[in-house]
């Protein structure tokens, strides 16, 4: 015979939501390399939006008496076939290729933390979002971008669209998890017993606490992002020159080996740069806030 | 004398700082002899354990002397230790679950040992383990010499266990913990293994665990730990009976007993083990002791014969009751 | 076991349906007549009336959908509006290229990231460790075409030792294939490596603090057993699954790499398909490739169900 047991949950006590966050701020300050990598986020972050104010030379200024010529004290990295300084045009392509990582990824979060959200809170809608994501995860990426400059025409639009898609497979599965995880915890069921509506309990409770592990998860999709412009302006299917893309430029920079091998390297030596920083602090981001990881 | 440690001390180097898990303990364990090691959570005993063959993480730091057999263990090199571990001296662990490989077969993980220190291989690696299996009374030996951890009950397990820790027939076993993570009616049958064991081949036992019951009914002589600190050590009997540290006292009261308790209810220590960080001058057990005075709190205990003839380390050991009121 | 599987196998088939759908509308979407996008755009009308009788383009768009089904289950996936070959067989042609350099890259990847995440998780706190962590690093940071054209540029232009393009199958003439597809194989393994190294690193550092560990060093067992014996081997049931399902970003990647060591794979096929807006054929590499990529996840599932013996032989006996 089995007998109901009552269980008592202390809702004063519990409406205190789990504080793993703010220990987590403190431990992230204390590595050296995630703090590495904030910095050169946030170098790379000033000089993409005062490209305008530090570049050299205007990103389409042509002159056509110093083509192709190697790094030097005019032009620091060097120029390319039509003249123009690569400095500035790295410099801009920074801001096209952040711009793009930065709406993108936002899309992808404005689309898949609420679709995560409510298949996590909702049994009956999970089965639906995992499907709805098994088949966006079923079309590689490229496969999918590709498609879609094909009906929408490459453009900057375009590109950050297809990463956008790319990306909210990824969101849907953290913020689902996050919410299945939150959805058992004493303080839900306080507020639950405290009356509170489902858009309350969703909004006000589980959302801010799943706020730390989305971060994360934005800094990982990043640098994908970046990459993902960059490869598809080199494939001609995204951003279109004259407009400077690193992708572009490095699209552009394949013929021309022989002549101007440093037209390759430095486009490229930037994205490197900028994924590392956001690397390293995504990595860091991702230490500080696991509860599973001990200390050294 | 099999065993004789003697002013052991453990320090662990650790994020926040150094912590001293064992102070000085010293004990000895002679051949054949089950000898118990008991406290409560946190007061060592298991790293002391552990420490006989430098079984601990590297940011340890062990002092001291273990003497075994004609040799001192701790100046060896890893290489002179892994010889001694699994043929010398053995372990079976707490958690039978957790400690055995999931992947790997009960055969394969008993077969390691017996290649590792006897070179067998193939058939004879079979036969033996068969062997070992039905030893430690596990039915259809042959069955489980192919099964996995997970399709096992915790018993068999733990059985298992004992079984690749006398593999090689060492002559101590170290058991840490050996029943507590199992059911009450399946412990009865694991201590009993063991008894059975030091019967037919005279392994002597370094029992550790907190549970008295298990004292009472399989160890010879008891050593009594409290914050990494040897308290008291006496034979089985004489400590039930006879024991001296208000420590060991509080012990033994602490241990449910209807008719005892039925009008006072349990009696708890009041307090908790402290942490250790630097070994102090002065009795650790004094914040919670009843007769604790400026002595205590000024000086440190030395561990010597105390009223009841056995070695204690207290500077006002309890008398030698006249009445004896046992609570076995 | 038995019902996970089925449930799993359930869940591809509906995937793989809908993907079909999303396949076949795509196309219907775009604007303008879909017998010229089929047929090409300078068709004459009669080979548009044919399109339109084959696709059944007057009829309603569901029994379309169950003709264009049925067409593909037959293998007749239409023909190439840029080549004027069935689809079907230059995907037949083009796929054991890119096999080959998959495979290749995944052996790569296996290799490196396993050996470095198992350094890195033995000796931590060491210089080895820093450097297969800054190693893994670039590999996830590094774009992996730009790997590539630098790599074109050290070894082929600069030092001209290996081909900067064309594919040799390795069961014509197996040195000229690795030197035209080792370059190839290991940008496109690059990001896997990374990735396993990193799974293989942290899954090592987890295991060798197990009870069971702890239990094999207390038999004596010496560094190595214990580290490839007991630890790899359980680390190893984790790592493959994550690695398996990365598979299907080989299949992305693999369409950058073949495009800048012009390698006559699936994957410029599939580009150059885009590029010419020849539907046909992009409707038939998007289905071999959503069906490739459920396949794989599939296969990984399991995979896992069976290497894991937890998982296999199932249940204790308590």
């Amino acid at each position: 015979m089995s007998t109901i047991e009552l269980v008592t949950v202390d809702t004063a006590a519990a409406r205190v939501p789990v504080t793993r966050g703010r220990r987590g701020w403190v431990r992230l300050r204390r590595n050296p390399l995630a703090l590495g990598g904030l910095v050169v986020v946030v170098v790379a972050l000033l000089a993409a939006v005062l490209a305008g104010v530090i570049s050299p030379f205007p990103a389409d200024h042509t002159d056509f008496a110093s083509t192709l010529q190697p790094p030097s004290i005019h032009h620091w990295l060097g120029t390319d076939e039509l003249g123009r300084d690569q400095l500035s045009r790295v410099l801009y392509g920074l801001r096209v290729s952040l711009s793009v990582a930065v709406l993108a990824v936002g899309l992808s979060l404005v689309v898949g933390v609420p679709l995560g959200l409510l298949s996590g809170f909702y049994g009956f809608l999970d089965p639906v979002v995992s499907r709805f994501t098994d088949t966006l995860l079923s079309f590689p990426f490229l496969v999918l971008a590709v498609g879609l400059a094909a009906i929408l025409g490459p453009s900057l639009t375009t590109v950050t669209v297809a990463i956008a898609i790319a990306g909210v497979p990824g969101v849907i599965r953290v913020s689902r998890s996050e919410t299945l995880r939150l959805r058992g915890l004493d303080f839900v069921a306080a507020a639950v017993a405290d009356g509170a509506s489902d858009v309350v309990v969703l909004g006000r409770h589980i959302l801010p606490n799943a706020l730390n592990t989305l971060i994360v998860q934005a800094t990982v999709a990043a640098p994908a992002a970046i990459i993902g412009e960059a490869v598809l302006s080199f494939l001609g299917v995204g951003i279109q020159p004259p407009t400077p893309s690193l992708g572009v430029m490095l699209s552009a920079a394949q013929p021309l080996f022989r002549d101007g091998p440093w037209l390759a390297v430095f486009p490229g030596v930037a994205i490197v740069i900028l994924t590392l920083g956001l690397n390293l602090l995504g990595d860091g981001l991702r230490d500080a806030f696991d509860p599973k990881e001990s200390p050294r | 004398m099999l065993l004789t440690v003697k002013d052991l001390s453990v320090r662990f180097n650790t994020e926040d700082g150094p912590v001293l898990a064992v102070d000085e303990a010293s004990f000895e364990v002679a051949r054949g002899e089950v000898l118990a090691l008991v406290g409560e959570s946190g007061c060592g005993k298991s790293v002391t354990a552990m420490a006989l063959t430098k079984l601990l993480p590297r940011n340890a730091t062990i002092t001291g002397t273990v003497h075994f057999g004609d040799r001192s263990l701790l100046p060896l090199s890893e290489s002179g230790l892994r010889d001694v571990r699994g043929r010398e001296i053995a372990y079976v662990f707490q958690e039978p679950m957790t400690s055995l490989n999931p992947v790997l077969t009960v055969g394969r993980q008993i077969g390691e040992v017996l290649h590792r220190h006897q070179k067998l291989r193939g058939a004879a690696v079979q036969r033996r383990a068969t062997e070992l299996l039905e030893l430690v009374g596990i039915p259809l030996p042959q069955r489980r010499l192919g099964e996995y951890p997970h399709q096992l009950s915790g018993g068999m397990r733990q059985r298992v266990m004992i079984a690749m820790a006398v593999a090689c027939r060492p002559a101590l076993l170290v058991a840490d913990e050996p029943t507590t993570a199992l059911d009450v009616t399946v412990q009865a049958g694991i201590l009993d293994v063991l008894r059975d064991l030091r019967e037919q081949t005279g392994t002597a036992v370094l029992l550790i665990t907190h549970d008295l019951g298990v004292v009472a009914d399989s160890a010879d002589r008891v050593v009594v730990m409290y914050a990494g600190r040897t308290i008291e050590q006496a034979d089985t009997e004489a400590l039930f009976d006879r024991h001296s540290h208000p420590y060991t006292r509080g012990l033994l009261g602490a241990v449910p007993n209807p008719a005892r308790h039925a009008e006072g209810g349990l009696r708890e220590i009041p307090g908790r083990v402290p942490t250790l960080r630097e070994s102090p001058a002065a009795c650790t057990f004094a914040e919670r002791c009843g007769y604790a005075d400026d002595v205590c709190r000024q000086e440190r205990p030395l561990l010597l014969p105390g009223p009841a003839n056995h070695p204690v380390a207290c500077f006002h050991p309890l008398p030698v009751p006249s009445t004896v009121e046992t609570s076995r | 076991m038995g019902r996970y599987l089925a449930r799993r196998l359930l869940e591809s088939v509906i995937t793989f349906i809908l993907v079909t759908i999303v396949v076949f509308l795509g196309i219907r979407a775009l604007p303008g007549d879909p017998a010229r996008a089929l047929a090409g755009e300078e068709s004459d009308p009669a080979t548009l009336a044919q399109i339109r009788t084959k696709f059944g383009l007057d009829q309603p768009i569901w029994l379309q959908y169950i003709k264009y089904v049925n067409n593909a289950l037959h293998g007749d996936l239409g023909r190439s509006s840029r080549t004027g070959l069935d689809v079907s067989t230059s995907i037949r042609h083009a796929l054991p290229v890119t096999l080959q350099l998959a495979v290749f890259a995944i052996a790569i990847a296996a290799l490196i990231g396993v050996l470095a995440g198992v350094v890195a998780a033995v000796r931590r706190r060491t210089a080895a460790e820093w450097a297969a962590n800054g190693v893994a690093l670039l590999g996830l940071s590094v774009p992996s075409f730009w790997f590539g054209l630098m790599g074109i540029l050290l070894f082929a232009v600069a030092y001209p030792l290996l081909p900067a393009s064309g594919f040799v199958s390795v069961f014509d003439d197996p040195v000229q294939s690795f030197r035209h597809l080792l370059m190839p194989a290991i940008v496109l393994g690059s990001g896997l490596a990374a990735i396993i190294m990193r799974q293989t690193r942290s899954a090592m550092i987890e295991a060798m603090g197990t009870d069971y560990v702890r239990t094999a060093r207390a038999k004596g067992l010496g560094g190595g057993q214990v580290v490839f014996g007991h630890a790899l081997r359980n680390s190893l049931i984790v790592v493959t699954t994550i690695a398996g399902l990365q598979l299907g970003g080989l299949i992305s990647g693999a369409v950058i790499t073949e495009q800048i060591f012009v390698l006559p794979g699936f994957g410029k096929l599939t580009i150059d398909a885009v590029f010419t807006r020849d539907y046909p054929m992009i409707q038939g590499v998007t289905l071999v490739t959503a069906t490739a990529y459920i396949g794989i996840n599939l296969l990984v599932d399991l995979l896992y169900s069976v290497i894991d013996p937890r998982v296999r032989v199932g249940g204790a006996a308590l």
